[in-house]
């Protein structure tokens, strides 16, 4: 129960600070109203998957499926969305300029749909967890009474939000902007690990970074001879740079910042409205001097999101040597007996840890996909240590106990210190086990 | 003559723990008047201007400049007030030594908006040193420096100008160059000046007069404007 | 207007300014160089262990040999999945012919794949165990076939290329191989013939026999607890250690299973790796906290004796209308200022004073690293900004009715 709680309490307070940095970053209400939308996407979202895994609707693992991919993506598109945000508050400089923004409906739905993949699935983790303490029943009620209640909570929930937002909003309000900042920065850079995940950062760079390569190579190859005596390997090297390992980051990063610099050129250079005949050159300085700062406030976005992607990026290319030790995720044992995952969790070839509670005992489950392709589920536990688990670092998994190295490449066989492996099937895209057989080797490990 | 003033001081009082260096001084000072305050040293001439810029904190009354009180603004809107709304000319000229004079009133631009090289020339010329905005400080005379600092005043345009013994290091010719500057200035643009002197012949280039002496206004009246206008 | 002001403060206080660049440079470079020397000698012990790749040796107990099928038998101890590289050596001298002189034949596997008891692949070899070595042309695969690969230093003695034809000779025969290819790995591999393991038994005469086997293991650092005598422990202290896999756990079960033999960790390298670093960390981080301190109350110290001279000029800016947050970014940019040049030079000197001590300590040049250059950058951004902050905090606190009295 304490740990439901700490989830939940720590769920609303990152909220909160996502409201408060909208808050601090966009100054006018409009602006504003943007981080509205995506917050409001956020918590209805929370409700959907909290509803539909409680109301066991028939299409609910289909959607939290979709769900979970959708969230890789978006969690990527997170920084490209953090620059957009900057566009449009430069593009909404002017607020005349708002009305005849004819995509708006466009963004807003977008940001709203932003907020709903985010959180989504967290609802529906939540649910289970419930669940799983035992604090909400497993029910079978008709789908269509279900959508009934889903409908009516949400209309509530929007209500709710409402008087929530007002409140904030009147809060924030008498708070000075310092106060706010410093400890949504401390939240952002010190909650990285777990905002940014670090993988994600480097397959979405290798895809950038790939497709980059290719272009230039078929630019090169198609508009140059490729044998032209000045374009030699030198210039191939030349070229190459920008995609080694270890000067490909600094180049990466440096596109990403010169796009942030131009928007920041862009805007800071954007010509003055006329001024009226009237003013005293000195009113006019001043005029000058709080349009530019305003504009310059509303980059402001791009250098936080560029730092934030620098430390991200950071933490990718060090996550090789420091402990990678996920937290389990917690499993719901259904009327047959079966706990199951999705395998497309797997993709990021790194360690996943899992765990179900069955009669009285919680079973820990390891899963890894291979770098040969082969997907291995083992207990979170060998045959002779006590069962701390196993940690990833590098190629290796560590136990936590004796700190024995496991190669990768030998998890899923048995012996020695590795996890004790368990037959699985894959039906569907998800891996299936039977949660009995996983519990008897758990058991007879532990005593 | 009830009407009502630019600047007002209502009940102002300042004491130094025992010491009080004002003593409830009431004054009404309409747009546009030249007011020099005259006294002997120690009658409470500079707490009473650094009091009316904001400078200290009174012990007792307010200060209104153009209707607003503002000892009740907090710290950073009396900043932004003083440096939109008030303009100020030290005894010592207190200019940045390692700025030029050019540089000097660009920095006064740049505290209260933006710089903008052009008008700051052209208020250099406009106090007659054309030739000499690209010195430093210690290349100009005490008579040069000071127009400098009105240059630097007035820059942004303020309503009020504070003067603190604008002449108190120089000789009589420097000093009437100086104050007819003021007064070109003065009646070209129509803001309010309070003159802070404890001499008399100062005081001739101004509109009215007031005696402090001991913390309290002793005298108060208008000088005659032919008498200013031939010096 | 910004640069104006900080070029017109920095021309005036050329000496402070100097000074203070001076204190977080050298605070700089004594960070940055010392956690590269740090850096550099955990990657310069790894890489002596990565240069030797094996770390146990399995040696026959008396003179003689080992049998080849036993080789294969490393991959089913308990610590199987830990035996990460296997290469068994079998050596003999052999006459070259065509230049006629004598050299040390190996016959061992470059690469070689079998299947272990539980049916997964392995790939053995010595291409698999050192990882620094370098072909130039092709190794040869399996243990068949009539293919060799020279030293470079043997090869540049002979004047070898790939593509020649060898004979070689020993007492018992006499074969011919063709060279495919040059291996340079940095030891005494680069004095050697290498040949398939087949033939090179085929040519000396010792059928199924090996010399020794190289072996690569992940292990665990000998520590503390891992040298306590087992019989001492409790029994779930004895389980742990059980558990662990120690070096010389997994020599002992080699020794099991390799008929006739004598397996034994190669201790230089175990024994620093564990406990060279972890002093090592003690007092690098000390050092680095020192000077760090050091340098920061310098630049303060510096910074304020000019504050102190600059009242005037803080009370007339705030006589002016500056708000304390003006005053704080006009500092601060100097501090921002000083932190780059201070931490570019710093991160440079660093290098300098880590190569230096690398020359002296290992002998190999030091390679600067990114993550170094931006940690000097922090640490120089850092010492500055905290050296600011208390004058900072003192020219603040000027009063601007200063300025009014004559």
């Amino acid at each position: 129960m304490k740990e439901t709680i700490t989830l939940a309490l720590s769920r609303a307070f990152e909220f909160c600070l996502l409201l408060s940095f909208s808050y601090l970053y966009f100054k006018n209400q409009r602006d504003r109203r943007l981080f509205f939308l995506l917050a409001l996407g956020a918590s209805f979202g929370f409700l959907l998957g909290f509803l539909l895994n409680l109301l066991q609707m028939p299409f609910a693992y289909q959607l939290k499926a979709w769900l979970t991919k959708a969230e890789l993506i978006f969690r990527g598109g997170l920084l490209i969305l953090v620059f957009l945000s900057s566009l449009i508050a430069e593009m909404l400089e002017g607020r005349e300029r708002l009305d005849q923004l004819k995509p708006r409906f466009l963004i807003y739905s977008l940001l709203f749909m932003t907020g709903v993949v985010f959180v989504g699935f967290e609802g529906f983790d939540l649910c289970l967890k419930l669940q799983s303490q035992s604090f909400l029943k497993m029910t079978d009620y008709p789908y269509y009474l279900g959508a009934a209640v889903f409908l009516g909570f949400s209309f509530l929930w929007l209500l709710a939000f409402r008087l929530v937002v007002i409140y904030l909003f009147e809060f924030l309000e008498r708070v000075q902007a310092p106060v706010l900042t410093f400890p949504v920065l401390v939240y952002l850079i010190v909650g990285l690990r777990s905002f940014f995940r670090p993988e994600l950062f480097s397959s979405l760079e290798v895809i950038a970074a790939r497709l980059l390569h290719d272009c230039v190579h078929w630019l090169i190859v198609f508009l140059v001879f490729p044998d032209h005596p000045f374009l030699r390997e030198s210039f191939w090297k030349l070229v190459a740079l920008a995609f080694r390992k270890e000067t490909g980051l600094i180049f990466n990063l440096l596109l990403v910042l010169a796009l942030g610099l131009w928007v920041f050129m862009r805007t800071y250079f954007l010509p003055y409205p006329p001024f009226s005949e009237a003013k005293s050159p000195a009113e006019r300085r001043k005029f000058k001097a709080e349009l530019r700062s305003r504009r310059i406030y509303s980059t402001r976005f791009i250098f936080v999101s560029w730092i934030l992607f620098s430390l991200a990026a950071y933490n990718s290319y060090s996550s090789g040597k420091s402990l990678y030790f996920p937290e389990p995720k917690l499993l719901v044992v259904d009327r047959q007996g079966k706990v199951s995952f999705f395998s497309g969790e797997l993709d990021d070839l790194m360690e996943h840890r899992y765990s179900f509670n069955y009669r009285d005992q919680t079973v820990r489950l390891l899963a890894i996909r291979k770098p040969d392709g082969k997907t291995a589920v083992c207990l979170d536990d060998c045959l002779i240590c006590p069962p701390d688990g196993y940690a990833q670092l590098g190629k290796d998994l560590f136990c936590l106990y004796c700190g024995t190295p496991i190669p990768i490449d030998t998890v899923g066989s048995p012996g020695g210190c590795n996890p004790i492996p368990l037959k699985f099937k894959i039906k569907k895209g998800k891996i299936v086990l039977e949660a009995n057989s996983a519990f008897r080797e758990w058991v007879k490990n532990n005593r | 003559m009830k009407r009502k003033g630019y600047l007002e001081i209502i009940r102002l009082s300042k004491e130094y723990g025992e010491v009080k260096a004002l003593r409830e001084v009431k004054l009404t000072v309409p747009q546009g008047q030249w007011l020099t305050v005259m006294g002997p040293s120690g009658s409470g001439k500079t707490t009473l201007l650094s009091l009316i810029a904001g400078l200290i904190k009174p012990t007792r009354g307010k200060v209104k400049i153009g209707g607003v009180d503002i000892f009740s603004l907090s710290d950073n809107q009396l900043l932004q007030f003083r440096r939109e709304k008030i303009g100020l000319i030290f005894q010592q000229h207190h200019l940045i030594p390692y700025l030029t004079a050019l540089e000097n009133v660009m920095l006064a631009q740049f505290i209260h908006s933006l710089p903008d090289e052009a008008e700051a020339i052209d208020s250099l010329i406009k106090v007659g040193l054309a030739d000499k905005i690209n010195r430093y400080p210690r290349e100009l005379s005490g008579g040069e420096q000071q127009r400098v600092c009105i240059a630097r005043a007035l820059i942004n345009n303020p309503g009020l100008l504070l003067a603190d013994e604008p002449t108190g290091n120089l000789d009589r010719k420097n000093s009437e160059l100086v104050l007819n500057l003021l007064s070109k200035l003065h009646q070209e643009s129509n803001f309010t000046i309070v003159l802070v002197t404890h001499d008399p012949w100062v005081a001739r280039w101004g509109e009215r007069i007031v005696q402090l002496e001991d913390g309290k206004v002793v005298d108060d009246f208008l000088v005659q404007k032919s008498r200013g206008r031939k010096r | 207007m910004w640069l104006r002001l900080f070029l017109a403060s920095l021309k005036r206080q050329k000496l402070l300014f100097f000074l203070a660049f001076l204190s977080a440079v050298t605070g700089t470079a004594m960070v940055a160089g010392l956690i590269g020397v740090y850096f550099e000698a955990s990657a310069n012990v790894s890489r002596e262990l990565r240069k030797y790749g094996a770390n146990i040796i399995v040696q026959p107990a008396s003179s003689g040999y080992l049998k080849e099928e036993d080789v294969y038998k490393i991959k089913t101890i308990f610590w199987r999945h830990n035996i990460v590289g296997i290469n068994p050596y079998l050596y003999g001298f052999a006459e070259v012919k065509p230049a006629g002189k004598k050299v040390l034949v190996a016959g061992t596997w470059l690469k070689k794949e079998f299947l272990t008891p539980e049916g997964n692949k392995f790939v053995a070899g010595l291409l698999t165990l050192n990882r620094g070595a370098r072909i130039k042309g092709k190794p040869f695969e399996g243990d068949q076939g009539e293919l060799a690969v020279i030293g470079s230093s043997l090869a540049f003695q002979l004047g070898l290329k790939p593509g020649d034809k060898l004979v070689l000779s020993s007492r018992q025969k006499e074969i011919e191989v063709r060279l495919v290819g040059i291996i340079e790995a940095g030891g005494y591999e680069d004095e050697q013939l290498f040949l398939p393991l087949k033939k090179a038994q085929h040519l000396f005469g010792a059928e199924g026999k090996v010399s020794n086997i190289l072996v690569s293991a992940v292990t665990v650092p000998l520590d503390e607890f891992g040298r306590r005598d087992p019989k001492t422990m409790t029994r779930r202290e004895f389980e742990k250690w059980y558990c662990t896999a120690y070096p010389p756990a997994v020599a002992k079960q080699i020794e099991e299973v390799v008929c006739g033999s004598s397996a034994r960790p190669v201790w230089q390298v175990v024994e620093t790796e564990g406990k060279v670093l972890s002093k090592f960390q003690l007092v690098f981080l000390t050092l680095t906290l020192l000077s760090l301190l050091g340098s920061i109350v310098a630049v303060a110290s510096t910074v304020m004796a000019g504050m102190m001279r600059r009242e005037d000029e803080v009370a007339l800016l705030k006589a002016l209308g500056a708000s304390k947050r003006w005053i704080g970014r006009l500092f601060l940019s100097e501090a921002f200022f000083l932190g780059l040049t201070g931490g570019l030079s710093g991160y440079l000197a660093g290098i300098l004073l880590a190569d230096s001590i690398n020359q002296l300590v290992f002998g190999t040049p030091f390679e600067g690293k990114t993550s170094l250059f931006l940690l000097s950058l922090v640490v120089s951004l850092v010492v500055n900004f905290l050296g600011f902050l208390f004058p900072l905090k003192k020219a603040l606190s000027f009063e601007p009715g200063v300025v009014l009295k004559g």
